[in-house]
């Protein structure tokens, strides 16, 4: 049995809505019955991201 | 241009996508300027299959352009295949393959058509690696699209400030 998200969805000033971790993410897509979007990012998005 | 502070494009990964980020390399910030950093973008099935990577920032018509792609060509996918993973990889294949003759002109059906991989733009590059392995696992795929698609080193070194 999966347990629920154990992490805060943060937006880090974009329009989108992110878990911390992409386990995290992949546990909940496959509970929503949703694809999963990962980003690999050189630095840290948290200060600085970009696309 | 950062696309995922576009309402649209928030909107539609919202609705379809569970979302989140790793950082897999690093960059130096010389004298208050960014130098190097790049960002691939992968959609994946939850078990962490990729349906298709945006190698490099993208504006934000080009992303939800990307999204949608992934989303109803996975629909389609998933009823063409009925339950069967080859026929889903194989459908997949196609698609890539698809998009990789009519947007770069290469038909990997044809013969010669890999020694050809070198005047591929960046999204080129990514739609020829995901018809040679459709459905990849990203943990197989990440540091080939990251250091030799993207140009990038695989580091988990922090950002480094430097100042002259």
């Amino acid at each position: 049995m999966e347990g629920p998200p154990t992490g805060a969805v943060q937006n880090y000033g974009t329009r989108v809505a992110f878990l911390s971790t992409p386990a995290e993410a992949a546990r909940q897509a496959k509970r929503e019955q949703k694809l999963m979007l990962v980003l690999h990012v050189a630095g840290n998005f948290e200060d600085s991201c970009f696309t | 241009v950062n696309a995922l502070a576009n309402d649209n494009v928030g909107n539609y990964l919202n609705q379809h996508f569970v979302s989140s980020f790793q950082k897999v390399g690093t960059f130096k910030i010389v004298n208050g300027q960014k130098q190097g950093g790049n960002v691939a973008s992968y959609f994946c099935t939850p078990d962490g299959q990729v349906l298709h990577v945006v190698a490099g920032p993208v504006d934000a018509a080009t992303f939800l352009r990307e999204a949608r792609w992934t989303v109803e060509t996975y629909k389609l996918a998933v009823l063409d295949s009925r339950g069967d993973a080859a026929r889903l990889r194989a459908f997949f294949r196609q698609a890539h393959a698809d998009r990789l003759k009519q947007e770069n002109g290469l038909d990997i059906a044809a013969a010669g058509a890999l020694q050809s991989r070198q005047a591929l733009s960046l999204q080129g590059r990514a739609h020829l690696l995901l018809a040679a392995a459709p459905l990849v696992h990203i943990d197989q795929a990440y540091r080939l699209v990251f250091e030799r698609i993207l140009g990038e080193q695989v580091s988990t070194a922090p950002v480094a400030v430097v100042s002259r």
